[in-house]
């Protein structure tokens, strides 16, 4: 039996090149050994340096589903540490977000400083000499990196850096960045949530699936076009034309690159023909043109991809300064947290218009992600109820339209990003 | 008086959601009119940072028709809701500016194991800009606070 069974069942043998076993999705085992292997391996973006502008600010975050809490230290340093008190395990942090010079623990009080040292202790006199400080520091995230601004941590203390993990997939944290005149960006610090009672998995498969686009939500794409056509004032509204997107035809999306890179990533070009353009387009063209040339500012704004997926923690929009963390809670729960990005230096209207996104494309209540969160829940029941069932992956298998370095083209019609993430994710779960 | 005349008004509304006349609420809202449930309720704007919803007039009439359509998959089955709404105040009388609380129970049931569970509580401050019209009213704007607004919800279809 192998390293990678668990009660008596290779994970190997629930992936097939074409097909998954819908246990993957409702297993508790399986989930475990995701934690462990993938989730407590992988680089996982956990936030943005502008959430903790000044030494003492903190946020809270997760890796996979462990609670951490990001800290700008009194030496300026960007710190990630468990967020949980050394003493009894209690939460350290109980707030979302805030700013101390001492970090107290609700419990019996051990204060921690902002590099994370233990510096007090109730009672201390009674520990004598069986209590080394130094062991008991804030549990720190063994490596944490940034790559312009979004902070990523990875629980393993050894294995590939932060850019050979990303690879080519910088260029999606580029394409938003760029897009600021000043070559800075901050998130909005409250994110929006939505979560669904499913498996993680579950938004990694969907948000590059163009087909379910015009199934799915075919109905709010027709409702918005109604509109659109009866009444004179609509066509300015942003949403809908981001509601009529949903269904473009087949031939549309299938003439989109859907691009796949190492590690389970990939986006597809093409932001679904929604025909967005700020009303602040011109003077935000000239500020960016003021700041990088016109030729380099046609350029950013010409990068044209759709939904970027970091696997298996986060998925980003450049167009729309948009960044997801998808944060599994259970086998059968997952929380995704949507940050906005505000441009520095572009006019507020571009902020406006990535906040029409994100009400869109993110929210709870949104006319369009309510139709994919039923979905997923009814995906999840019927994988908790049957148990030896194959589902197909192979659309579009044997058809790559072409190689660019390390990164595979397919039609923007293919399932090959979820063939994509299953090597990734077999990779890994395989290594003991 | 006033406050009478706007109670009746904002419990026909409460009826007319409860009874899935839902054309019939769009018809509430002026043209011009925006419904907006913030993230945070320290917004005073929505380029305030993000919310759930932010919807113009016309947005919010896709949302109604998406809301009537027989395919519409989180309403197959749809929702029944109940609502009370209580405590209004009026805040100001020109223009008119309201504000209630209320407590929206959702029922769906799916045949699934946790139906009994499924039934979901949706509670906060409703918040109006009302316009005479007639011998009732119409609505400028209207601006739902929920007290969970933060948190992660799961998906929700049924007008608030």
């Amino acid at each position: 039996m192998g390293v990678n069974a668990i009660d008596g069942l290779d994970v190997s043998q629930l992936i097939r090149k074409d097909a998954v076993n819908s246990r993957i999705y409702s297993d508790p085992a399986i989930f475990e050994l995701e934690m462990e292997r993938l989730f407590g391996r992988a680089w996982i973006l956990v936030g943005h340096k502008s959430q903790v502008p000044h030494p003492g600010d903190y946020v809270t975050s997760r890796i996979g589903r462990t609670p951490v809490l990001i800290i700008r230290g009194e030496d300026g340093e960007i710190r990630v540490f468990y967020n949980r008190c050394t003493h009894r395990g209690a939460r350290l942090c109980m707030m979302p977000s805030g700013s101390a010079l001492r970090l107290v623990c609700p419990y019996h009080a051990w204060t921690y400083d902002t590099l994370g040292r233990l510096i007090n202790v109730r009672l201390k006199e009674e520990y004598l000499e069986h209590l080394p400080y130094g062991d008991y520091g804030l549990r720190a995230v063994a490596r944490v990196a940034q790559y312009r601004g979004f902070i990523f941590a990875n629980k393993a203390p050894e294995g590939p850096g932060l850019l050979d993990f990303l690879g080519h997939m910088t260029t999606t944290i580029d394409d938003i960045v760029d897009r600021a005149p000043d070559d800075d960006v901050t998130v909005f610090p409250v994110p929006l949530r939505h979560r669904y009672r499913g498996n993680w998995k579950l938004t990694f498969e969907n948000l590059n699936d163009t087909i379910h686009a015009g199934v799915a939500h075919a109905v709010i794409a027709n409702a918005a076009r109604n509109v659109l056509e009866g009444d004179v004032d609509a066509p300015k509204h942003p949403a809908l034309h981001m509601m009529v997107a949903n269904a473009k035809p087949v031939s549309f999306f299938q003439a989109l690159d859907l691009v796949t890179a190492p590690n389970g990533h990939s986006y597809f070009g093409g932001h679904m023909g929604a025909n967005y353009q700020p009303e602040v387009g011109d003077v935000y063209f000239q500020r960016l043109a003021a700041a990088r040339g016109d030729a380099r500012a046609r350029e950013i704004l010409a990068v044209d991809r759709h939904i970027n997926l970091i696997y298996p923690g986060s998925t980003w929009q450049g167009r729309y300064q948009t960044v997801r963390l998808v944060h599994p809670l259970r086998v059968d729960l997952t929380e995704v947290v949507t940050f906005v990005c505000r441009l520095k230096g572009a006019p507020e209207g571009t902020f406006e218009n990535a906040l029409i996104y994100c009400n869109v494309a993110s929210s709870a209540l949104s006319s369009i992600t309510t139709d994919d969160l039923e979905i997923y829940e009814a995906e999840q029941r019927l994988s908790s109820s049957l148990e030896d069932t194959w589902l197909p992956i192979s659309r579009g298998m044997g058809a790559q339209r072409g190689q660019a370095s390390d990164r595979e083209l397919h039609a923007g019609t293919s399932e090959a990003y979820i063939r994509n993430q299953y090597r990734a994710w077999s990779a890994a779960m395989a290594v003991a | 008086m006033l406050r009478e005349r706007i109670m009746d008004f904002l419990e026909h509304e409460s009826d007319l959601l409860d009874s899935r006349r839902f054309e019939e609420w769009l018809a509430l809202f002026d043209p011009d009119a925006w419904y907006w449930i913030p993230l945070s309720p320290d917004q005073k704007s929505w380029t305030d940072g993000p919310s759930h919803v932010f919807e113009a007039r016309p947005v919010l009439a896709a949302r109604v028709e998406r809301l009537m359509a027989a395919r519409m998959i989180p309403q197959s089955p749809p929702s029944r809701t109940s609502r009370i709404i209580g405590a209004l105040r009026v805040e100001t009388n020109d223009p008119i500016g309201v504000r209630c609380r209320f407590h929206v129970a959702e029922a769906r049931v799916l045949h699934e194991p946790d139906d009994e569970a499924e039934q979901r509580l949706f509670a906060g401050e409703a918040k109006y800009g009302l316009r005479e019209h007639g011998d009732s009213f119409r609505i400028a704007w209207k601006r739902v606070d929920l007290i969970n607004s933060e948190a992660g919800l799961r998906g929700v279809s049924v007008l608030l």
